[in-house]
């Protein structure tokens, strides 16, 4: 009986230091190219997230509470894909211009969320989907950084 | 008419079971990143539920036995009891993310944060368990759960490429940036997630507390054949909904609002009001499920008096141990763990547990001492044994993709 348990404690220590999601270091540029298309990969999916609710918002299709929960966990959801990403020591010189690149990405992406937040919050919501018109461009961007470095 | 409402506690189970929190997020993530080429885990997953739910029905209704009793005297004391630890562990988890999860719905609807709304959430589950008879109780969160079957309405207005939908269903592919190991942890966990062992828990204590007799079977059969294949369809609703709207704008799933979102695009607020109402209902329901089956398999390990249909104070140690599961999942909930994270780990958890839950139901419905002529067939026992070594085969699995995945990420 004392073996099972010692059996059981043991699978579920190993099962929480699996689960654990700390941040590991990137030595290679190509394991710091790696992290960075999976922050642009989440932050595109919050600055979709909201163009999606921004429009559904002015179109009168959604109440103020969900598109302000919506939009306000977009902007979360962009924060700390990008706070993660930047607490990423950048190996060489190479990984430093990505990391400016991205970086700049991610600020503009969580600028124009913050905008979105305020005035969805104010009941704005007929305004969204023009406060959300920068969202398409950074978007793209967002699209092309993932595609060249896939 | 009370036939037809007869049929409520399987839709009440199938609805927790295929749809809870975790669930939600899990078919709507899946749809997001690998279209509906997952399809095929949740619908083996139905059959295997429908397979063992039937079965642990019949044995409740001829022993009059809950299943925990039967995993006991099965199994011997010593591995039961491991089995209820793993067992009680992965439904309190599934219980802490109900009550977060019912909480997440209010929010949608009042912009007050979740974590506000879950000590009201849980007081209001208590207070259910309590006061409301069984029967009204599953005929209400059951039937209003299936205020989902508004995404059939958004499906049909989005009006997809069916035959798209159809060959990623049919002829599944691992999407392209995405590694097998993840594919099959996601896999897991959408068979998990169909198969978790609170369903028969709750679904063969229910049966016993409803008192079905010999004469009920049939009721057994309508209720697994109705309503576990009915949580299914919503599951494929939820991935091709998600399959269709979010995956070509690379939106990922993360959050309960972004599983409205299709509906929302489809039939506008009428759609959005429609979703809250179903996360509420089916998230509620399965938070009742999960209360009520911790005081099950604890009460049935131990042989106390259990049941909601037993007086209070002849079952006071069942209703103690659903208090106070209650009272602990409010204390963790309120620490801010994201509800949609721990149903994930519970789901995929409860994968690893599943064998040790449905080889005593197997064992037991061949019994002729209990079972008399209701033993299981031929083709029941054939599925039963293909199912037992694929459940071994997940459990096995389960814990190292896990890790090798980092939970899917």
């Amino acid at each position: 009986m004392r073996r099972i348990a010692a059996s059981a404690l043991c699978l579920l220590a190993a099962l929480l230091a699996g689960c654990v999601k700390t941040v590991s270091p990137a030595r290679t540029f190509d394991a710091y190219e790696h992290k960075a298309k999976n922050t642009a990969e989440a932050v595109l999916s919050s600055v979709e997230t909201a163009r999606l609710t921004a429009r559904l918002a002015s179109r009168g299709d959604t109440f103020g509470p969900f598109t302000s929960v919506s939009i306000s966990e977009a902007e979360e959801g962009a924060g700390h894909a990008q706070t993660i990403f930047e607490s990423v020591q950048p190996p060489d010189r190479h990984a430093d211009r990505l990391r400016d690149e991205l970086s700049r990405l991610c600020t503009r992406a969580g600028d124009v969320l913050s905008d979105l937040r305020i005035t969805a919050r104010r009941g704005e919501l007929d305004r969204l989907a023009e406060r959300a018109r920068p969202l398409r461009h950074i978007a793209r961007r967002l699209d092309a950084f993932i595609r060249e470095h896939e | 008419m009370k036939k037809l409402f007869g049929v409520t506690l399987g839709i009440l189970t199938a609805m927790g079971g295929f749809v809870d929190i975790g669930d939600i997020v899990a078919n709507s993530l899946t749809g997001a990143r690998f279209g509906m080429s997952l399809a095929w885990a949740v619908v083996l997953g139905v059959v295997g539920i429908v397979l063992f739910a039937e079965m642990a029905g019949r044995v409740a209704t001829l022993s009059t036995r809950g299943v925990f009793d039967l995993v006991r005297e099965r199994l011997g004391a010593r591995v039961a009891l491991l089995n209820l630890g793993a067992s009680f562990f992965i439904t309190f988890l599934t219980l802490i993310a109900e009550l977060g999860g019912v909480a997440l719905a209010l929010q949608l609807l009042s912009d007050v944060n979740y974590v506000l709304w879950i000590p009201l959430v849980a007081f209001l589950a208590w207070l259910v368990i309590w006061h409301v008879r069984f029967e009204p109780m599953e005929t209400v969160f059951g039937l209003l759960g299936l205020v989902l079957l508004v995404m059939a309405v958004a499906l049909w207005k989005l009006s997809p490429d069916w035959s798209g939908l159809w060959h990623q269903a049919s002829q599944p592919a691992v999407t392209s940036g995405e590694g097998h190991p993840t594919y099959f942890y996601y896999a897991i966990a959408l068979f998990g997630a169909a198969m978790t062992p609170y369903e028969v828990f709750f679904f063969s204590s229910g049966a016993v507390e409803e008192k079905w007799t010999k004469s009920d079977l049939v009721l057994n059969k309508a209720n697994v054949y109705i309503g576990f294949p009915l949580g299914g369809l919503l599951s494929l609703m939820l991935m091709a909904l998600a399959t269709i709207v979010l995956l070509p704008r690379s939106i990922g799933v993360d959050h309960l609002s972004q599983v409205a979102l299709p509906t929302t695009m489809a039939l506008g607020k009428v759609g959005l009001a429609a979703m809250i109402i179903g996360f509420f209902a089916t998230t509620f329901g399965a938070a009742l499920e999960t209360a009520l089956s911790c005081g099950y398999t604890v009460s049935q390990y131990f042989g106390w008096q259990w049941g909601k249909m037993v007086r209070p104070r002849e079952a006071a140690r069942f209703h103690l141990v659903v208090l106070c599961s209650i009272i602990v999942a409010v204390l963790v909930g309120v620490t801010g763990i994201d509800p949609i994270k721990v149903t994930e780990y519970s789901i995929v958890l409860s994968a690893a547990a599943l064998p040790l839950t449905y080889f005593p139901i197997l064992v037991v419905a061949n019994d002729r001492e209990y079972m008399g002529d209701k033993v299981n067939g031929w083709l029941a026992n054939l599925l039963g044994s293909v199912f037992l070594v694929l459940l071994v085969v997940v459990a096995l699995a389960t814990i190292p993709l896990m890790i090798v995945t980092r939970a899917g990420s």
